[in-house]
């Protein structure tokens, strides 16, 4: 209880001491305010970058989750249509009923694919989908010309833009898929160029081209598909990992749910280079907020070394001197990283609202625009890092100023 | 159980001005009772503030030992120096040296609340009442700058007093006053003396200020040169009435100092024994 009534008297008396000299504290608390504001909008910047980019994962290509017998991926290559998943309805039906309502879910049926036009061949990746499905779902892929696969008939096919410049083909243009089927046979079909899609992830618009489920079960003389992939109708896919794996355990034994993040390795990649830049931009402009406040909070403290040398004399120990400066650097940084805060939230929410468009991410080709989101989660640890190290600037002079003579501290006018 | 309050034995303070070494205070050696009100006076640069200074343990002696209330103090770390201050050294400054951004009251509050022994109502009540005898009740909200020079230095005494110390040791404390304004201060302080029996010291150099305190130790040149007792004045409110006491004649200053005799009432050591 005297610990406490020591403690509130310290915190008022720090509270008055940066009263005392309104001008020098504004500067100290603003450069704290000013490096927290910066700080979030960063973090508010960074936040969208990091929301952008994963829905674009998700939503060009991988969905949330993709479901495949175990094995397939380490033997897709040698042999790849020995991992069909049987009972696809079922499955689907299942995860809808007992895990959560899916967005969509779409077969894969992934083969090599030759696609000839006129005298010009390039092998491809063919992907038979359930394109209507797909279209739900996956709409990053985005139609540059033509129409979306689901309103094409079925000896369709749709087209990455890479690929499409690599063959001149255009939206009309009808091409020749070559395919080895599961017996080994070579088989053909001719295919008319509805659409041609862009994701702006150059290793798939380059190289991939999607047709009918029902067509690539008809080329490749199989049934089925060895993946299937779903998206939910909630973004927070990860709630449903439990209940998916153990759905799959129980019913489907056999099948294993992958993860997006398990198969964006680049986006994990991303991430780790954006907290890096995070990190090196935190440092510096803590760096520089925290000199200045040292600089400016030191100055303030030399006026005072009578007082201190006075409260030293009537028996102010070193420790209890160390938390009365201390206090006073905590209350500033505080309160300035609180009003950093406000400032850097209210830009997001002003100014910047509008956003910025951005050039493309590493791995893609497309620029994207990125709306400044608020940055509810790094709101907290940003008060406690700035508030904690630009308080931390006020170490050092009070230790300082805790071990001056007393003497020649008293010398100087309170 | 010692009666002195300070026992000081050859003690010397030198400073260090580069390759100069300046000494301020050579080989005193003197006993002072508890009780005492004492002046130690002489001109600038006579070494008093820094024999002041020593017994207020804010600097520690080049040479020889100090005793507070029979322990020797001069050997002690600066924690153990900094706990004996805060319990039993009162201080008057000059200057007032009061924390501007606190009120009256909140200065006097602060001698009793880094000692951490009292409950918040009590240090409030102890500090009303220091203010209270000091007749400054009523300022007690007020910040210092709203305080006269009188004022502020009865608030510096209330917060040298509020925790009883052993001993108040005042530098030049009349120094910023008026003549009213500095018979006041002094004669708050003879009454803290007479009622109480704490110990005042006070270095000054000025007579009329020396005058209300008992007796006076004089230096020059960093030595004691003499004891002498002081006769008391007429406007003595607390003594009125005694008769005047012959000063007594300088003692040459070889060897120890004669013991300043004891004053007339020593107060109870209980609580200072344990400093």
């Amino acid at each position: 209880m005297r610990h406490l009534t020591w403690l509130l008297f310290l915190l008022r008396t720090a509270a008055r001491s940066c009263a005392r000299s309104p001008r020098r504290t504004l500067f100290g608390l603003g450069g704290v305010a000013a490096a927290t504001a910066a700080i979030i909008i960063f973090q508010s910047f960074v936040t969208s970058i990091s929301a952008t980019t994963r829905q674009q994962v998700i939503t060009a290509h991988y969905g949330h989750y993709e479901i495949m017998r175990i094995g397939y991926e380490r033997n897709k290559v040698d042999d790849p249509f020995a991992y069909q998943i049987a009972d696809y309805d079922r499955l689907r039906k299942r995860i809808d009923e007992t895990v959560g309502p899916l967005a969509f879910a779409s077969r894969r049926l992934e083969f090599y694919g030759l696609l000839s036009f006129n005298d010009r061949s390039v092998g491809g990746i063919g992907l038979g989908i359930d394109a209507a499905e797909e279209q739900k779902f996956l709409t990053l892929a985005r139609v540059e010309s033509g129409i979306h696969l689901a309103q094409s008939p079925s000896h369709s096919t749709m087209v990455g833009l890479g690929l499409a410049e690599a063959l001149r083909i255009k939206v009309g243009d009808n091409v020749t898929v070559l395919a080895t089927t599961t017996g080994g046979s070579i088989n053909a079909v001719d295919l008319t160029v509805t659409g041609i899609f862009r994701t702006g992830v150059p290793d798939l618009d380059d190289r991939t081209y999607y047709i009918h489920q029902s067509l690539a079960e008809e080329l490749l003389h199989i049934k089925g598909a060895p993946r299937i992939l779903i998206g939910f109708k909630s973004q927070d896919e990860l709630q449903y990992r439990v209940k998916l794996d153990n759905l799959l355990k129980s019913e489907f034994p056999g099948l294993r749910a992958s993860h997006w993040l398990e198969r964006a390795s680049f986006y994990e990649n991303l991430m780790g280079w954006l907290h890096k830049q995070i990190f090196v931009f935190y440092v510096i402009v803590l760096t520089i907020a925290t000199i200045s406040i040292a600089n400016v909070f030191s100055m303030g403290l030399l006026e005072r070394t009578g007082e201190f040398g006075t409260l030293r004399a009537i028996g102010t120990g070193r420790g209890e001197i160390t938390a009365l400066i201390f206090a006073e650097s905590m209350l500033q940084a505080l309160a300035g990283s609180l009003v950093g805060v406000i400032i850097g939230l209210l830009l997001v929410i002003g100014p910047l609202s509008p956003g910025i468009t951005m050039p493309p991410l590493p791995m893609m080709n497309v620029p994207f625009h990125v709306t400044f989101a608020m940055p509810w989660r790094e709101i907290l640890p940003t008060i406690a890092i700035c508030a904690g190290v630009a308080g931390l600037s006020g170490i050092l002079p009070a230790l300082k100023m805790a071990r001056i003579n007393i003497v020649s501290a008293l010398g100087r006018n309170v | 159980m010692s009666t002195q309050i300070f026992q000081t034995s050859g003690l010397s303070k030198s400073f260090q001005l580069g390759a100069k070494t300046l000494t301020a205070l050579t080989d005193v050696t003197v006993d002072i009772p508890q009780g005492t009100c004492l002046a130690l006076r002489g001109p600038s640069g006579s070494g008093k503030t820094t024999l002041l200074n020593l017994l207020g343990l804010i600097e520690k002696p080049s040479a020889g030992s100090l005793k507070l209330l029979g322990q020797t103090v001069s050997t002690l770390g600066e924690a153990e120096l900094t706990r004996i201050r805060r319990r039993s050294i009162g201080f008057i400054f000059q200057n007032f040296n009061l924390m501007p951004m606190l009120t009256a009251l909140e200065n006097v509050e602060y001698a009793l609340l880094i000692e951490r022994a009292a409950s918040r109502a009590e240090i409030r009540k102890r500090a009303m009442n220091a203010l209270d005898r000091l007749g400054i009740a009523a300022c007690a909200d007020q910040k210092p700058a709203q305080l006269s020079g009188g004022q502020r230095q009865r608030v510096a005494i209330a917060r040298a007093v509020v925790k009883q110390p052993a001993v108040i040791l005042g530098d030049e404390p009349t120094a910023n006053l008026d003549s009213v304004n500095s018979r006041e201060v002094m004669q708050v302080l003879r009454g803290l003396n007479r009622e109480f029996g704490t110990t005042v010291i006070v270095a000054t150099h000025d007579a009329e200020t020396a005058s209300y305190l008992g007796q006076e130790l004089r230096l020059m040149d960093g030595r004691v040169v003499g004891t002498f007792a002081i006769a008391p004045r007429a406007d003595d409110r607390v003594v009125a009435g005694a008769t005047a006491i012959p000063a007594a004649a300088p003692i040459p200053g070889a060897g120890a100092t004669p013991p300043i005799p004891a004053a007339p009432r020593a107060r109870d050591v209980s609580r200072e024994a344990g400093l």
